[in-house]
């Protein structure tokens, strides 16, 4: 197995303004103290029915994955709704799947 | 010609070196096309080749610890790897690697002093374990495997179903560093009555997302205790970037990366499947090698998605490329066998009316990426469509038309390209 070789100073940068220390290992690994910010390009709905899909979808999602998907029928977007509610907990209701199903489908067909 | 297939893979020499030989091959190759990595703008797209197909790609630093990616969805994030870094790596650089979450409750900030690794269950023995043991108190394993999404190359399934309409970007070779799994588990003592082992990943379970509809994977305790799955702390001789699972994932080399549990910190062992969404649901397949069935099939026996199916590539040539006849041109690639070795790569040049053996590459483990090469040469003028099959030892070939599912997975058909020879 490789040996890294880490000095120090690169060490005691690394975990510099956190309060959790590197931890090292006898082989050499040093698994850094990690904190990451997430960005958000591109995350909004524009154009049709963009209120209404910003107000039910962004919750959990960005709105990028939804505007690429292939033409889908209105029942395989109803599907795709109701499973924002039945599995991953959107609280939505029938008349609203409904409505954004229909949103979707107007988009792609516009 | 990889510069992986000179030396191993190492972080950073990696970057370095391929850079270099990518300039030095873009000088050499004459007719063929360049690969000289391409600079985008801010607001650069890229057009895969399917309808709807148009991303963004944004520059490098855009997501922590990853370069130029294609934006698949920005929260969860889904990026895929650009095609020009296939052409320049076999063994893909870690920020380059796909990234693919369902959620977006996985942690930002993973503290490695805190981190424990805990294997409970239905053992004689639970027991936890720091990063620092789980690295200093084991053998360290390594092992070259391809982690590709169950969906991998989605946009192109006809007829297209719903989900991310990736190109053929969402996988990538890796060197990764670990501790088996079934070491791991003899430690802990597997009672005679365990069937599965469930894996759960750091995911915090924060509202608006369900407790519920953790992402748990559960593997058959034949195969998670069949030696090669492990518990990796380390890609391609660096630790993983936080969105490829820092501090430890689980690697089941020839399944699909659904398996490959991210920030994997629990490990139970149990004696039932799990009731879970993600297994239960989720992730499945018709019963049979290929996940073959037709649009509309009635009374479909499904199962979760397993074994990965053969895939080769042409990284030689691109789409509309022009080449010469009356010379001998190289045509190069590389390929992976699944779920077992790559047994034999052959290449067309007459859009599959003929097949010619290729010559494979360094061997670095049958669930690696192999290279390979192919002389040819096109005596007269015309359009030429180039062809790619790979073969696995289990005897799974290719098909020209890819097996359809709803799900759109474990898509494996010939690889195409078309050129143009004057």
């Amino acid at each position: 197995m490789k040996f890294k070789i880490i000095g120090f100073t690169v060490l005691l940068a690394a975990i510099a303004g956190s309060a959790a220390l590197a931890a090292q290992t006898s082989q050499g690994v040093v698994f850094k103290p990690t904190s990451v910010t997430l960005p958000a390009p591109g995350g909004l709905y524009t154009g049709q029915d963009a209120a209404l899909l910003n107000s039910h979808c962004l919750t959990c999602h960005s709105a990028g994955f939804v505007n690429r998907q292939p033409k889908l029928s209105l029942a395989a977007w109803t599907a795709e709704v109701t499973k924002m509610r039945t599995v991953f907990g959107a609280s939505i209701d029938d008349a609203n799947i409904k409505m954004v199903a229909q949103a979707l489908v107007d988009r792609q067909n516009k | 010609m990889y510069p992986e297939m000179i030396s191993e893979p190492v972080a950073g020499r990696l970057k370095r070196r391929s850079l270099l030989q990518a300039s030095v091959a873009a000088g050499a190759m004459g007719a063929l096309a360049a690969t000289a990595p391409r600079a985008w703008a801010d607001d650069a797209t890229v057009s895969l080749p399917f309808d709807n197909g148009v991303r963004p790609i944004v520059a490098a630093g855009t997501f922590p610890g990853k370069g130029e990616m294609i934006l698949q969805r920005t929260r969860a994030p889904l990026l895929e790897t650009p095609w020009d870094v296939f052409r320049q790596h076999l063994f893909i650089p870690n920020d380059r690697a796909y990234v693919r979450w369902h959620m977006a409750d996985f942690p930002t900030s993973v503290d490695p002093g805190t981190f424990r690794l805990k294997i409970s269950g239905a053992v004689d023995r639970p027991y936890e374990l720091t990063l620092a043991e789980l690295v200093n108190e084991f053998a360290p394993r390594k092992l070259a495997a391809v982690n590709q999404c169950s969906g991998n190359s989605r946009g192109h399934i006809s007829p297209r179903v719903a989900g991310a309409q990736w190109n053929n970007g969402a996988m990538y070779n890796a060197m990764y560093t670990g501790v088996p799994l079934s070491v791991l588990l003899a430690k802990a003592g597997v009672k005679p009555s365990a069937t599965h082992v469930a894996f759960r990943s750091l995911e915090q379970l924060t509202p608006p997302y369900p407790a519920a509809d953790r992402f748990e994977k559960v593997l058959p305790l034949g195969r998670a205790n069949d030696g090669d799955v492990m518990v990796a702390y380390e890609m391609n001789g660096d630790t993983f970037p936080l969105l490829n699972g820092f501090p430890t994932r689980l690697v089941v080399p020839g399944w699909y990366s659904t398996y490959w549990v991210k920030m994997v910190h629990e490990i139970e062992v149990m004696e039932h499947p799990g009731e879970g969404f993600w297994m239960k649901v989720a992730y499945k397949v018709p019963n049979n090698p290929t996940g073959a069935m037709t649009p509309g099939q009635k009374g479909v026996d499904f199962v979760p998605i397993s074994a990965m199916v053969p895939r080769s590539f042409i990284t030689s040539h691109v789409d509309g490329d022009k080449i010469q006849t009356g010379r001998t041109i190289n045509a190069e690639g590389f390929a992976f066998g699944g779920n077992s070795a790559v047994k034999a790569v052959e290449f067309s040049s007459d859009g599959g009316a003929t097949y010619k053996p290729a010559v494979l590459g360094k061997n670095w483990g049958k669930y690696g990426n192999r290279a390979w090469r192919v002389a040819f040469e096109i005596p007269k003028a015309g359009a030429y469509t180039l062809m790619v099959r790979a073969t696995n030892e289990a005897g799974q070939t290719q098909p020209k038309i890819a097996a359809w599912n709803p799900g759109g997975f474990m898509y494996n058909a010939i690889e195409q390209i078309n050129v143009v020879a004057s």
